[in-house]
Formats: structure tokens, C-alpha cells, sequence
């Protein structure tokens, strides 16, 4: 989790100062948001992994059971 | 001779979908038809024909007046900036999430076959960083990427099927009785579910020049793919027969493991491993792409070279999280993915360009 962090993180500096360079200022505020959703998504995984699939979670929401 | 240096030509669109739906032609139909149909198995493209020729000539209706527009923003201006934009968040988060099932797909046919003592990371990881890098680039590096290998690519295909020819037996594949039309009518779903990634393409048709002829090379790719298609079914069915492909995961890559050319030359299925590679390489960037191309309009944004970092990182993690285990996996793949598809690139193409013309905007 720490190793998928950084990246968010580093990858998330670089594109936001390029951006900037280019004053992309909408970009930049829609880019934050789908990065955090992104960094968020990643905890929600690797806080758990043995948590129920999504696959499995979808089928018992439509009432399909293996 | 482009109109634009940031355009593609209708034709390299229609390679990069054609190479986008081979990944799951080459992988899911061989078993899908033997499951289904049994020995006709083979046939079942045919079957697919009339649907996908309807889906061109709407494409064809859809862009005949709105040249410069895409997809995304025919739907904002056919049902509104408010459900528009609904429909669009929606074919948002399946291409985020069709990615991450490609991504799977493409670390579980590595792990089941060749490299099973691999982490399922290190699939992803390569295969995002590379497609990260040409996804930076816009759809020009896609589909030149892409171009310069699909020539190789179907030099290769035809050849190793030429090569699998004496190792066909006819009792594979015939007879075929009238007895087989109902089985093969239920096939229909599956593959044109693949074949209507063709409506994808013009989520960034504002990228594509030339689209008058999108009947012309649309009707070529009917034919591409249904040649093809037929080619795996024939392969894979006549080499080893309905009953075994229907059991063994990988039949297309087991398939070239039988070729023997001239008794000495063996074990060419290193060839198909590349294919393997590339077809994977090619859908991933294509639904990397589509993700990126859609938040450009969902948003409103005029730039989006670094977007690629969100949905790769998002892909990354639903990769993971998207099933426990292949059944899982071809549970969605069957239950989900199937009607997803259908909905997305056949019906709501189809629901737009009825209240398109009701509302005289197409």
C-alpha cells in the first residue's frame, strides 16, 4: 500500500506541475479529485484484500449466486 | 493526405479496432462456440454477420451530418447536458473497469500457462507502464503503434494457421445439420457483444478524419473479422474437437503447440505468445484511451495528456479487486460483460440516433 501511495503521490506532483506550467486550472481541480478517487480506491483495496470481489459482490446485487 | 497532424484516418481506426476485439475472439470464442454449438461450433461468426452490419449503418447514420462531433458529444447534445452527461460518467466507469478486466486477463493466461510462479503485479506493472507511455502520446501513437504491428500481426495469424492445416480432421468439424442453427443463433450475443467495440471508436471520432467512409471499412471489417474469426473456430475446433476445447483453458495457444513443421522445427507457440502481447496491449490502450477521452468530455476539459495516471492507477488496483478467481472472472465475463456491452454499443447507440432523428439533430 505504502509502494502504490508513493506513486499516487509522485506521479500525481509531476502531472500537476506540468499542468501548471501550462496553466491548466480546471484541469488541474478535476485531476486532484480523480487522483485522490484513484488513492482512495487503492487503501479500500489494500486495506483488505480478502474483501468480497467485486465481481462476486455484483452478481449477489443482481441475485446470481455461484 | 491527413487533414490534421492530430487526426487519424478512418481506415487506421478501424485497424485499432480490429486489433482491440481480437484479444477476446482469439481467448474466449474458441471455448464459448464449443460449449455452446458442439462440432458447427466453427460457424457461429457467420451467425454475428447481420447484427454488426446494422451497427455500421448506424454508426453511418449517426455521422453522416455531425462530422467534426464524437459520441460523447452527440449524446450531450441529443438527450441533454443533464442525462447526457449521466450516460457518459457511466461509459466512464466501464471503460475504467473493462480495463482492469484486460488486465487480469492478460497476468491469468501468463500465470495458468508459462510463467506460473510470477506475481500477477508484475503483469500489470509492465503492461500499464508501456501502455501509459504510448497513451501519453494521444491516439496518433495508438494506432501507429498499432498499425506497424497489425500487418505482422495478420501475416503471422494466417501462417500459423496454414501450419496447423494437416493436423485438421474433418470429423472436427463436419457434419453440420439443420439441428445446429438454434445452438448457433445463441452465440450471436457473445460475439457481437466484442465486435460492438466498433461503436467505441467514435467516442473520439472528433479524432477521426474521413468518416464518410465509415460504411466502406466498417463492411471490410465485417469481413476481416469474420475470416478470422472463422480461422480460430476452424484451428482450434478442427485440431482438437469440440469436446476438448471446451475443457482446456487456453484451445488458440494449445493449438499452436501441436504445429510441427517438417518434424523440426516444434514449439512455435512463442510466435503466438507475441500476438498474445500485442492484442492485449492493443484493448488495453484502446479502453485506456476511450477512459481518458470520456472524462475530456464529461468534464468539459480542452486537455487531458495526464489523465492517463488516474485511470492506469485505477485500472491497476480493479485488476486486482474485479474477482477472487477465474470463475469469478468468467462469471462476469459471461453475466456482466456480455449485456454491459450489448447496452452500451448496440442499444444506446441504437435509443440515440431514434431521438436524434425525432429531435432532428442527427
Amino acid at each position: 500500500m505504502i509502494y502504490y501511495i508513493l506513486v499516487v503521490v509522485l506521479l500525481g506532483t509531476f502531472d500537476i506541475l506540468q499542468m501548471k506550467a501550462e496553466n491548466q486550472k480546471k484541469e488541474i481541480k478535476v485531476y486532484v479529485i480523480l487522483m485522490l478517487l484513484a488513492g482512495l480506491f487503492g487503501i479500500f483495496y489494500f486495506l483488505n484484500p480478502q474483501r468480497t470481489s467485486f465481481s462476486r459482490a455484483l452478481l449477489s446485487l443482481i441475485g446470481i449466486k455461484e | 493526405m491527413l487533414a490534421s497532424r492530430d487526426k487519424i484516418s478512418m481506415r487506421q481506426a478501424v485497424i485499432l479496432f480490429i486489433a482491440a476485439q481480437s484479444s477476446s475472439v482469439i481467448w474466449i470464442m474458441p471455448k464459448h462456440a464449443a460449449e455452446v454449438v458442439g462440432r458447427a461450433g466453427w460457424l457461429a461468426p457467420l451467425f454475428s454477420v447481420l447484427p454488426f452490419i446494422c451497427l455500421v449503418y448506424i454508426m453511418q447514420t449517426l455521422f453522416k451530418k455531425q462530422k467534426d462531433a464524437s459520441l460523447s458529444e452527440l449524446y450531450i447534445k441529443v438527450f441533454g447536458k443533464f442525462i447526457g452527461r449521466i450516460i457518459l460518467a457511466l461509459y466512464l466507469m466501464w471503460f475504467i473497469i473493462m480495463t482492469g478486466l484486460y488486465l487480469r486477463y492478460f497476468a491469468e493466461r501468463f500465470l495458468s500457462s508459462i510463467l506460473p510462479n510470477t506475481t500477477a503485479a508484475f503483469f500489470y506493472i509492465t503492461m500499464l507502464i508501456a501502455v501509459y507511455y504510448v497513451v501519453r502520446g494521444g491516439i496518433i501513437y495508438i494506432s501507429r503503434t498499432v498499425g506497424f504491428l497489425f500487418y505482422m500481426f495478420i501475416a503471422s495469424y494466417i501462417a500459423l494457421f496454414l501450419f496447423s492445416l494437416p493436423n485438421i480432421q474433418k470429423i472436427n468439424l463436419l457434419p453440420v445439420t439443420h439441428y445446429d442453427i438454434i445452438p448457433l443463433t445463441r452465440t450471436i450475443k457473445s460475439l457481437i457483444a466484442i465486435w460492438g467495440y466498433f461503436t467505441l471508436l467514435f467516442f473520439f471520432a472528433d479524432k477521426i478524419n474521413d468518416k464518410e467512409h465509415i460504411r466502406k471499412l466498417g463492411l471490410q471489417a465485417v469481413l476481416l473479422n469474420t475470416v478470422t474469426c472463422l480461422i480460430v473456430l476452424i484451428q482450434t475446433i478442427g485440431v482438437y474437437g469440440h469436446t476438448v476445447v471446451a475443457r482446456i483453458p487456453l484451445p488458440y495457444f494449445e493449438t499452436i503447440k501441436t504445429i510441427s513443421l517438417m518434424e523440426t522445427i516444434d514449439r512455435i507457440e512463442s510466435v503466438a505468445l507475441a500476438f498474445w502481447v500485442f492484442v492485449d496491449f492493443t484493448v488495453i490502450c484502446f479502453f485506456i484511451y476511450l477512459a481518458i477521452n470520456t472524462i475530456k468530455h464529461l468534464f468539459s476539459l480542452s486537455e487531458t495528456k495526464q489523465f492517463g495516471s488516474p485511470v492506469c492507477l485505477a485500472a491497476f488496483i480493479f485488476a486486482y479487486y474485479i474477482g477472487s478467481n477465474t470463475l469469478e472472472l468468467s462469471q462476469f465475463s459471461d453475466l456482466i460483460c456480455i449485456p454491459v456491452n450489448i447496452t452500451a454499443c448496440f442499444v444506446l447507440p441504437a435509443v440515440l440516433l431514434a431521438v436524434g432523428k425525432i429531435r432532428r439533430i442527427i
